[in-house]
């Protein structure tokens, strides 16, 4: 079967310093795929890459980013766009800062709905309340409603994945979901995680937290200073 | 939010007490007692100053002439205009509404036109729409606004079209109410726009900083990585985001407004409380003095509370302090 | 050690200011603009006193370098005052009479014998040379700015720093007594305290009464600035360090604390400047600032609120011109010294 996600020979550069160097790995359906390194070895660039979503100084320079059967590198902006978020999701480290401060959890789900899908108002509603609840958030009516300073960082990094997860992608990009949560925290992130992989969703898991992936991963990738070290 | 809001009240008040203390010790500590030359003046009548030297009880020491002057004008009493010859109150009224349509038309222009330029600049950095409005900015900010009403009345007497100064045309009174509110408007199009000039050369400064600094957050990839159209992420998220912080200047803005309109006032003859004050100030009309600035003084304070109650319904941060 | 981490700093910063260009260009366009107000005996042909009331509003009077095609030493045409149709003042060269132009006569650069005039920009109401009392205006518009911000700082300088330093009660009851002050928009503020001068004032108390009332309105928002630095500054280390080796409380503030919030007002004190001049110049130009016959660049503007002498005479408006530049250099200087300072912006990323 083929692999959800297949990246081959991808070199990401800034000028002519390489940032990601001729890297290439499959992600397959169903599965964690690991991507470790140190901080600077261009885990994040990969993610963002794959999302095209690369600041201006980055350029792609080679390779291809094939999903569900298409190369990503080659589809118009607005196909692009319905790619994010409808198709791959991400999840971002911190996540106060990934949410905007001036709106509730509630409307910034329901607009990620809203671009992607073609559902009414009530149905919408529904449909973030259940994904809320899914993340284990204990009161989805309440954090609907709510700002996101309001929320723990906990329940703020699950309205998170709640957020990505909204529009049923296949792929879910986490890049650092759990540092900056406690132990605890982390336990039930990676719980969520696993619950997701039983879902067929995969996820492709940026970390540099080795005891996370080495519980949780199916593949692991290590960069080391950009360039591919083993699989 | 309530309380907030309250304890800002109270704050202000004392400052205001104080304002008003302070402007009065000033006022009467000018060499010569103005009421002697009103004694000589044969136009008042030995009444009148009777009367207001039993009201202001002028033998008596500066604290209490104060809490006199201070209780008076809560009763509505707030002085004897000797230049116009009618209580403060007759010229005060109208002239405050004239200031105030100004200085709100104004801010209207002001922030109407600053925040999409600032906007605009903002997404064209460094492109050649942006040099020019910075250019242009820093050029009308270092424009005295006397000055630039000079130059503008100058090129509109050339050109004819808009009236050069004052409020309303000699035929005022027999308009209609539609003639009356377009002819005030027509005198209003020059004091307004050069007001406005430099203080949307700043805005626009601070929008487009704003604006940048927004975009470098992490919320903008986010909603970008979303799958957001791009309109949605810098009209409804970029956009609040930059604006928000600008709510807190609205305060400082009606002050400089109401300090630049004086002048533009007196320039554009436009009948309000800064040409009001120039001419008290000229004849030493001392309670139309201390009113008028007293007034300047009550009305900033009101935008400045006003301006924090927008700003904490604006800022679900302020709003919500507790988590829950 | 510290002193010489805290002018490294400073250091930096004044070498990033020397790299813009443009901060660089106004600040000798200041240097000139001082220069030739210091000199203006020396460059303006005439007092500023000297009036004509034969030469009222005269045009600027050209100087002629060639007679009937030979070159000669530089002369200016008597001008005789005529009316044309309308009854407008026309000025017409009289050929008959030349004036030759005298280089440093009298301590002047260039002079005309009398009865001939030499407007090098034309001549106001009175018919005073306006390039003369430009220059003797700069001296008063460009000094009331210096001075009036001296005074500001000052006063902030205690006041801010007192308050920043103590913390506590004493700064609260400061700021409240700044917030007064800001509370009442400026330009009322000027005009009430301008109330409380006393009329017969002679033209040196009219001028230190506009540099005590310029003082007034503006200390109070330099007080908070310098608050703010002196309160983030009292936690530093080497403060910390002098308490413990019992250095006096005033001490501290002066030796410590003050030089480097000097440095980082730059910025603020250069755009108060303009504002002072702008100040200054909105005053005088309603007639309560500086009075006539001395000369400011704002009560020489007063002539040209009545926009019927500006339709005829537009040489009028040049001081304004003056006030523009000037208050221009000081926004682009102050602009440029708050990007010096700014760490991110001056290495050209994160620091």
């Amino acid at each position: 079967m083929d692999p959800l996600l297949s990246i081959k020979n991808l070199t990401v550069a800034v000028g002519s310093k390489a940032i990601v160097n001729n890297v290439s790995f499959d992600v397959p359906r169903g599965k964690i795929v690991a991507i470790a390194g140190a901080s600077g070895s261009g885990k994040t660039t990969i993610g963002l890459s794959i999302l095209r979503l690369l600041p201006a100084a980055l350029s792609i320079k080679q390779g291809s980013i094939v999903f569900e059967g298409q190369n990503l590198l080659e589809l118009s902006a607005e196909e692009m766009r319905q790619c994010r978020g409808g198709r791959i999701g991400m999840v971002f480290q911190e996540p106060l800062s990934a949410f905007d401060p001036l709106f509730t959890i509630g409307q910034q789900c329901d607009e990620v709905l809203a671009a992607h899908m073609k559902l009414s108002k009530q149905e919408r509603y529904k449909k973030v309340l259940d994904i809320l609840s899914e993340v284990e958030l204990p009161d989805p009516q309440r954090a609907y409603k709510s700002f996101p300073h309001q929320l723990s960082g906990g329940m703020r990094q699950r309205a998170m994945v709640a957020q990505a997860l909204v529009c049923g992608p296949s792929l879910i990009i986490a890049d650092e979901p759990t540092s900056s949560l406690d132990v605890t925290l982390q336990v039930k992130i990676m719980g969520l995680f696993a619950r997701l992989r039983k879902k067929n969703i995969s996820i492709l898991l940026i970390s540099h937290d080795l005891e996370m992936i080495s519980r949780l991963a199916d593949e692991t990738i290590v960069l080391r200073e950009s360039i591919e070290a083993f699989q | 939010m309530i309380k907030h809001i309250i304890q800002r009240l109270c704050s202000t008040i004392l400052l205001l007490l104080a304002v008003s203390f302070f402007t009065f010790w000033l006022m009467h500590t000018t060499p010569g007692n103005f009421f002697d030359s009103l004694r000589l003046n044969p136009q008042i009548s030995q009444d009148t100053v009777a009367r207001y030297e039993r009201l202001y009880h002028l033998n008596d020491p500066l604290l209490v002439q104060y809490t006199h002057w201070i209780i008076n004008i809560l009763h509505g009493e707030w002085g004897y205009s000797f230049y116009y010859n009618v209580p403060v109150t007759h010229v005060l009224g109208s002239r405050l509404f004239n200031t105030f349509i100004l200085s709100f038309t104004s801010l209207l222009l002001t922030w109407g036109v600053a925040i999409p330029l600032g906007i605009w600049a903002a997404l064209r950095r460094n492109q050649w729409i942006d040099r020019i409005l910075s250019v242009f900015s820093f050029a009308t900010f270092s424009t005295p606004g006397f000055f630039l009403a000079v130059l503008v009345l100058y090129a509109a007497s050339r050109w004819g079209a808009l009236p050069l100064g004052g409020m309303h045309s000699p035929n005022y009174d027999e308009l209609t109410v539609v003639g009356k509110i377009r002819d005030t408007a027509l005198h209003l199009v020059i004091p307004a726009s050069v007001l406005s000039l430099s203080a949307m050369a700043s805005l626009q400064r601070i929008m487009r900083g704003n604006m940048l600094g927004v975009l470098r957050q992490q919320y903008i990839l986010a909603a970008r990585a979303k799958g957001l159209p791009e309109r949605v992420v810098i009209y409804r998220h970029a956009l609040r985001n930059a604006f928000n912080p600008l709510v807190t200047l609205l305060g400082y803005e009606f002050a400089a407004l109401l300090s630049g309109a004086a002048l533009i006032e007196i320039v554009c003859s436009w009948p309000g409380l800064g040409s009001l004050l120039l001419t008290a100030v000229r004849s030493k009309d001392v309670y139309l003095v201390m009113s008028s600035t007293l007034l300047a003084g009550v009305l900033l304070i009101i935008g400045n509370v006003l301006a924090d109650i927008l700003l904490t319904w604006v800022d679900p941060r302020i709003r919500y302090e507790k988590r829950s | 050690m510290k002193k010489e981490v805290n002018n490294s700093r400073t250091h930096l910063a004044f070498a990033s200011f020397r790299r813009n260009r443009l901060g660089l260009l106004c600040l000798w366009a200041l240097v000139i603009l001082y220069g030739l107000a210091i000199f203006a005996d020396f460059i303006s042909p005439y007092s500023y006193k000297d009036e004509d009331r034969d030469f009222s509003y005269c045009p600027p009077t050209a100087v002629e370098f060639l007679d009937h095609g030979r070159w000669v030493r530089p002369f200016v045409y008597h001008r005789t005052l005529t009316f044309d149709a309308v009854h407008r003042r026309v000025y017409v060269k009289d050929l008959t009479q030349k004036y030759p132009l005298h280089f440093f006569k009298g301590g002047r650069l260039l002079t005309v014998d009398a009865p001939g005039r030499f407007y090098l920009w034309g001549a106001d109401a009175r018919g005073r040379d306006l390039f003369s009392r430009i220059w003797y205006g700069a001296r008063i518009s460009l000094s009331i700015g210096l001075l009036g911000v001296s005074i500001s700082f000052i006063l902030g300088l205690l006041i801010g720093g007192i308050a920043g330093y103590y913390g506590g009660w004493v700064d609260s009851v400061l700021m409240r007594l700044c917030e007064m002050f800001m509370m009442i928009p400026g330009f009322y503020l000027m005009l009430t305290l301008r109330a409380a001068v006393p009329e017969n004032f002679n033209s040196v108390q009219v001028y230190v009464s506009v540099v005590v009332i310029l003082a007034l309105i503006g200390w109070a928002s330099l007080a908070r600035i310098i608050r703010g630095m002196a309160l983030s500054l009292r936690e530093r280390d080497f403060v910390l360090v002098a308490k413990t080796l019992g250095v006096p409380d005033i001490v501290i503030i002066v030796k410590h604390i003050l030089p480097q919030t000097i440095s980082f007002s730059c910025a603020t004190l250069m755009l108060t400047v303009s504002s002072y001049i702008l100040a200054e110049a909105g005053l005088s130009v309603v007639g309560l600032g500086i009075q006539d016959p001395v000369p400011s660049w704002g009560n020489l503007l007063s002539d040209a609120m009545g926009i019927v002498p500006v339709i005829f005479a537009p040489w009028i408006l040049l001081p304004g011109l003056f006030i523009f530049i000037a208050v221009m250099c000081f926004n682009v200087i102050g602009d440029a010294l708050r990007d010096a300072f700014d760490p991110m912006f001056r290495d050209g990323g994160v620091e």
